[in-house]
């Protein structure tokens, strides 16, 4: 038995998938605790997980943002400051429990700090695709500047010198709830398309695929209205992009307008951004997204790394607006891969985005290739696949041989 | 709105002369791009920012940078030269830069 210590960031995308993974170790017969935000966790841990508590402060996460201003916000706003606040109490978590290791969210910094301070043995988890390919090694100032504010926070840690690797990546583990089916696609900058083999810092990776696990149990959702004479789509924005989304449910809407013959479409937006939907279109606050996805014949979403994973991870093809974030790597991949159709959240108009909804539905090959995906996350083994290498992580040395090294910072 | 149907790239519709030619070359470029419509390139202007205004998406920016060397020259590389700005001045940069990019870029400066 061995005692891990999780830290990830109080967002919902990020914690789902890296809880899945806790519940398999804990199944596997090891002690899990968390260090974060007991108001945040405890619904999605349970009654009986231990949680090493650290008040939740409000970051300025800048969630209105859009572009590389979103980039700034991100970092500055969001992955630095919760860095700051957290680090003590991670520290005082891992004096308390004496993990043998730590999983860490690739975002949580302070965990990685933390992580080096005590020479403890690390994952890297990866609950979005934002590091993995690393989209700004083509904007060598922006990188820089990124691995300008991990220096900072190494030296604020009382660490010395310099960090010896670009934090988000452990030299000891990295576990990426994505697959090689969606991985090997447009990447960087104004780049090219790379296969994941290309790209060192990804060497020895694994790529488990989606981590499903259980939901707290939301709104009853009304299965009868379901008809099953027709097709079922799932429009899902995400959730924190509502505010932004307005303009974009609005013009989705315009373009389902015409096909209540065909299909009926569940649209996860609060009711104001529906007003006076058509009778095939249910708004609704929320859905049992795992329930309802055997059901679904097209999902239309930002292109989160969950949703699409969890479409696919049913074969469900994809319509995919990106927002920002990892999405338009998302969007990227899954159109590379045959799976979707990629639209533009802020321009593409009713009939771009009824055209693409149609052709999805009405072209097979999407459902293929999605099933494709689909039967590659199988072999991948997700959340037990991810315990499995935790488990083998405290009992080898582990073996530092992927090339994090650090590079860009003049 | 159409303002006449499909139309030269050369044919300024959308950002005035008064704007400088080569600001709305460049955007009628980036309308060809991004497959927008009239309207929309009719909204743009010296001062538009290409991230933050437009949310122009690397793939685009890449298209537009190749559109712009066809036309002013592979001298012209304007994915190099966005690679080269700090995260500010990416978020900042707008057609009136990229504008005076090409120009200086272009040996009599302006076409």
């Amino acid at each position: 038995m061995s005692r891990y210590l999780f830290v990830t960031l109080p967002l919902m995308g990020h914690a789902l998938p890296i809880a899945a993974v806790a519940r398999q170790l804990e199944a596997r017969g090891h002690e899990v605790t968390w260090a974060g935000s007991e108001r945040f966790l405890r619904p999605l841990v349970g009654p009986q997980a231990r949680v090493h508590p650290i008040p939740l402060r409000a970051h300025r996460g800048g969630q209105g943002e859009l572009g590389m201003a979103a980039v700034r916000s991100r970092w500055a706003g969001y992955i630095v400051p919760h860095a700051r606040t957290t680090l003590r109490g991670i520290d005082q978590a891992v004096q308390a429990f004496r993990p043998d290791a730590l999983a860490v969210d690739q975002h949580a910094v302070a965990g990685a700090l933390i992580a080096h301070r005590r020479a403890l043995p690390w994952a890297s988890l990866a609950p979005t695709t934002m590091e993995l390919t690393r989209p700004y090694r083509a904007l060598p100032k922006v990188e820089s500047w990124i691995l300008g504010l991990l220096e900072e926070l190494w030296t604020e840690a009382g660490l010395p010198g310099r960090p010896p690797h670009d934090l988000c990546f452990s030299p000891h583990l990295l576990i990426a709830f994505t697959g090689t089916a969606l991985v090997g696609a447009p990447a960087a900058h104004g780049r090219q398309p790379e296969a994941p083999e290309q790209l060192p810092w990804l060497r020895g990776a694994a790529f488990v695929g989606p981590a499903l696990g259980p939901r707290a149990a939301g709104d009853e959702f009304p299965w009868h209205w379901l008809d099953p004479g027709r097709k079922h789509v799932l429009i899902t924005m995400g959730t924190l992009s509502m505010d932004l989304a307005e303009g974009f449910y609005r013009r989705m809407t315009q373009a389902l307008e015409p096909l209540g013959e065909r299909l009926q479409a569940i649209v996860v937006a609060p009711h104001y951004a529906i007003p006076d939907p058509p009778g095939h279109v249910l708004a609704v606050r929320q859905v049992p997204m795992l329930e309802l996805m055997p059901r679904l014949d097209a999902v239309v979403s930002h292109g989160g790394l969950n949703t699409v994973c969890e479409a696919l991870a049913h074969g469900v093809p994809l319509v995919i607006a990106p927002i920002k974030g990892d999405q338009p790597i998302n969007a990227a991949q899954v159109a590379a891969a045959g799976a979707g159709v990629r639209v533009r959240f802020a321009r593409s108009g009713p009939q771009a985005l009824r055209e693409a909804l149609v052709a999805v539905l009405d072209d097979p090959s999407y459902r293929a290739a999605a099933l494709c995906v689909r039967d590659s996350f199988r072999e991948a083994g997700g959340a037990a696949q991810a315990a499995r290498l935790l488990d083998a992580l405290t009992r080898t040395v582990p073996p530092v041989e992927r090339e994090v090294a650090y590079e860009g910072v003049a | 709105m159409t303002l006449g149907g499909s139309q030269d790239t050369t044919t300024l519709t959308g950002p005035g002369a008064a704007d400088g030619p080569l600001v709305a070359q460049i955007a009628a470029l980036l309308r060809e791009v991004t497959g927008e419509d009239e309207q929309w390139l009719a909204a743009l202007g010296p001062h538009t920012r290409l991230d933050a205004d437009l949310l122009l998406e690397s793939i685009e920016l890449a298209e537009l940078g190749e559109a712009l060397a066809r036309r002013y020259g592979e001298q012209v590389d304007l994915v190099a030269h966005v690679a080269g700005l700090a995260l500010d001045q990416i978020i900042e940069f707008t057609l009136a830069d990229a504008a005076a990019y090409v120009a200086a870029r272009t040996a009599g400066g302006r076409r």
